[in-house]
């Protein structure tokens, strides 16, 4: 095998391969003899048909699939001999796959982008503050109160007088316009409602406090841009003037046909125990567990989001184009199937991939940067994927998707990028583990500032 | 009689083949009724080849049965040409 590699970029090289033809020609004839048995040709039994009958009829061009296999092959053989580690897929470049010939040697070229090699430094030990997980008796009390909810009766109020609170369960009819037009689709009948769980457009829920069952009144509200899932017309402010508020004000006339309120019920032991436990003491410590099991869990993955953020602020690195690529196409496949997900269509969401795709750019190259340090980190402490982390992923993923374990399986092996893909997500998490219990925490009771940074893994 | 009538199609088998490669034999199936002359003119005209010698056979057709009725296919005559060394014909180098 004949190889020149090229540096055409830092993380760009090209491979020159060339298979020698007597290889060549060995594989080609062994393919016809293969091919010789399965054919059947007038005049000649199978099997026994002179060779260059058969390169007649079957022209060489038909083995374009053997001749990919033999370049997976020495494209593998070459990767071998230079130590080279690709990242991404590779791109071939000016096959002969046109112009095959059975006598010649056969010359192919691959352009890849070169895994940089990193040095992580100090990844153990980093120091952080760890908030302790302190649950108050108020959170105690909502949870409870959340719990109670589904128990408790939802009952008319006995006096018709009262006038609408909060956490009032309403039944109405409404007829909404703008501009004197009917509204599309800002009318219902017996519409229900819980006033406060802001499910109705901004505002109006709050206009409905302090009335009374029967009345009819008009609320009027400022539809929202996204009213209908249409952008509305953009709005530019004219100096001056604040009518340009009013053309979207829309105008509901509103009648309240009931107007409920919710009762808890006591806390007491038969309710603890149709939630499962003993008595009413151990039904509040475990609402008390479970909240600070929640909030150390989200102490946890915020300190390893700052370990993320901080080892690629840290480290030197080129992610190549290819991986960044990669990244920010699994970003761009991850918010459509959310979106279609959230039953939205995606011609309505307002979502365009080739902006996002611009948009994305910098934080797909934080990501991969991230990925390839956690990989590095992961070669360092001989930390692997086993079959059983894979197992427990199929598991999970099956259970969130409400599919077979055996289908999400199946489904993994036949398509090799994903299958990359989640070997190198549980690998990430993994490592992620590892430096998380090896960091040096500081406890401290409250953060002094707040991070907001979006979630990054 | 037309050249084209005389020569209805070339025979390519393992045997033809075979044949082809020990002395530069060709096999055709000609019109039944044609001479081993007429067959050298004929190809010499569609090829523009030298032929060296023409043996003819007929080729008796096979007995057939359909069911209870018994028939007999068709016979045809074979024409083995022997063509001058380094002449061929570029039918029989693969179809």
């Amino acid at each position: 095998m004949e190889l020149v590699v090229e540096e055409l970029d830092k993380l760009k090289r090209k491979l020159q391969i060339t298979v020698p033809e007597d290889v060549v020609s060995e594989k080609v004839d062994k393919a016809y003899k293969e091919l010789n048995r399965q054919i059947k040709m007038p005049g000649f039994r199978p099997g026994k048909i002179p060779q260059n009958i058969l390169e007649k009829q079957v022209p060489i061009h038909s083995f374009t699939e053997m001749f990919q296999e033999m370049m997976q092959d020495y494209y593998d053989k070459a990767l071998k001999q230079t130590g080279l580690v690709p990242a991404g897929q590779p791109e071939i470049e000016n096959t002969e796959l046109e112009n095959l010939k059975k006598n010649a040697p056969f010359k192919f070229s691959v352009v890849l982008d070169v895994k940089p090699t990193l040095q992580v430094k100090n990844y153990k030990g980093l120091k952080f503050k760890k908030q302790e997980a302190k649950v108050s008796e108020e959170e105690v009390e909502s949870a409870i109160q959340s719990i109670l909810a589904p128990h408790g009766v939802v009952e008319h109020y006995e006096d018709d007088d009262h006038a609408i609170v909060k956490g009032d369960f309403l039944l109405m009819d409404f007829e909404g316009s703008l501009d004197g037009e009917p509204l599309d689709k800002g009318s219902a009948k017996d519409y229900k409602v819980r006033i406060g769980e802001k499910k109705m457009i901004e505002g109006f829920e709050d206009q409905l406090v302090g009335h009374k069952l029967g009345e009819e009144f008009e609320v009027k509200v400022i539809l929202p841009s996204n009213w209908d899932n249409k952008v509305r017309r953009v709005s530019m402010p004219i100096p001056g003037s604040d009518s340009e508020a009013e053309q979207d004000q829309a105008v509901f006339k509103v009648k309240i046909k009931e107007v409920r309120q919710q009762i808890l019920p006591e806390l007491d032991d038969e309710i603890a125990e149709k939630e499962g436990f003993a008595n009413v003491d151990a039904f509040r410590r475990g609402v008390k567990t479970e909240l600070q099991a929640q909030k150390e869990q989200q102490e946890e993955l915020r300190i390893k989001e700052d370990i993320f953020n901080q080892l690629v602020k840290d480290t030197e690195a080129d992610p190549p184009e290819t991986l960044i690529k990669r990244e920010l196409k699994f970003m761009i496949e991850g918010m459509k199937y959310q979106i279609q997900q959230s039953g939205m269509k995606l011609e309505d969401s307002g979502f365009e991939p080739e902006q996002a795709e611009k948009e994305w750019l910098e934080k797909a190259t934080f990501n991969t940067k991230g990925y390839m340090i956690l990989e590095a980190i992961a070669g360092n402490e001989n930390i692997h994927v086993t079959q059983t982390d894979l197992d427990e992923e199929y598991k999970k993923l099956a259970e969130q998707t409400k599919q077979k374990t055996e289908d999400i399986k199946r489904g993994m092996m036949a398509n090799a990028e994903s299958l990359s893909q989640t070997s190198s997500k549980i690998l990430g998490q993994k490592t992620m583990n590892f430096l998380y219990s090896h960091c040096e925490f500081e406890y401290v009771k409250e953060l002094d500032s707040q991070k907001n940074d979006e979630p990054s893994q | 009689m037309d050249v084209f009538r005389i020569i209805q199609k070339p025979l390519i088998t393992e045997k033809s083949t075979a044949l082809q490669e020990d002395g530069n034999w060709l096999a055709f199936r000609v019109h039944p009724d044609a001479n081993k002359i007429q067959i050298k003119a004929a190809i010499e005209k569609i090829f523009d080849v030298t032929v060296l010698q023409v043996n003819t056979l007929n080729v008796q057709g096979k007995t057939k049965r359909f069911g209870r009725n018994v028939g007999v296919s068709k016979g045809w005559k074979k024409a083995m040409l022997r063509l001058k060394d380094g002449d061929k014909i570029e039918m029989f180098e693969g179809v």
